[in-house]
């Protein structure tokens, strides 16, 4: 990248710190966001409510499916951009 | 004439990998962004967010893609080959095809970048501006192939 590398560097830095914040924030959300379901499930059951606790299932399920995508899906398709990265052209 | 072109290409070639770069950076936290919204979606019980986010994670991904994969294919077809002109108008044809070649890519690769950019942050405006520009590009090399000559006619060089 030559005279632009250290202008890289330093922005790659910055990225990789958003995507540290942004993971962390991520599991954070989710893990409240499965206290919530959980806590609607326990409600539901304790009230005899089973659609509330077939929907706190199903909302479970469903975050874990999307942090699974985060964590699994995007690193690949970053991956597969990385791969494709074409030369200069002229 | 033709070492200082190849000076402006090696910086262009440079910017170039710093764009690319970029993009793919760019892409990936778009992507996570996306995600975010997407968990946001489903917690709040938002399918119309979910399904958003979901395009929005192929949109980023896939308008990226095509950008890196498209536009130096774009950019060697259109780009000015040979002699254009005659005399000292050949060698600024040449310095002229060069560099336009460059520029052009990169201003490609720039509109395919700010596409991107757009679709992170669910906008919609930033694919069409992208398009406008590749094709303002591709017909601004096509045409600066007959400059060269016809300055030279005209100024009785050739």
């Amino acid at each position: 990248m030559g005279i632009f590398q250290v202008v890289y560097d330093n922005i790659a830095n910055i990225a990789r710190d958003a995507w540290g914040f942004m993971v962390g924030l991520l599991i954070i959300v989710a893990m409240l966001g499965g206290l919530y379901y959980a806590l609607q499930g326990g409600a539901g059951m304790a009230f005899g409510g089973s659609k509330m606790a077939a929907y706190a299932i199903i909302g479970i399920v469903g975050l874990v499916v999307v942090v699974l995508i985060a964590f699994l899906m995007l690193p690949e398709l970053g991956t597969l951009l990385q791969n494709n990265t074409p030369k200069a052209p002229f | 004439m033709t070492a200082a072109g190849d000076i402006l290409l090696g910086i262009f070639r440079q910017a170039w990998a710093l764009i690319v770069g970029l993009l793919v950076l760019l892409a990936i936290l778009g992507g996570l962004a996306q995600v975010f919204k997407m968990a946001s979606g489903v917690l709040l019980g938002s399918n119309f967010w979910v399904s958003e986010a979901v395009s929005g994670i192929l949109g980023v991904v896939l308008i990226a893609l095509v950008g890196l994969i498209s536009i130096p294919a774009i950019a060697r077809a259109a780009s000015v080959g040979g002699t254009t002109g005659c005399g000292p108008i050949t060698e600024i044809g040449q310095l002229a095809g060069m560099l336009i070649g460059g520029i052009g890519s990169l201003r490609m690769l720039k509109g395919t970048f700010l596409a991107v950019v757009s679709t992170s942050i669910s906008g919609s405006g930033g694919v069409s501006n992208a398009l406008i520009e590749i094709a303002e590009t591709i017909f601004g090399m096509l045409l600066i192939t007959v400059a060269a000559p016809v300055a030279g006619a005209f100024f009785g060089a050739c």
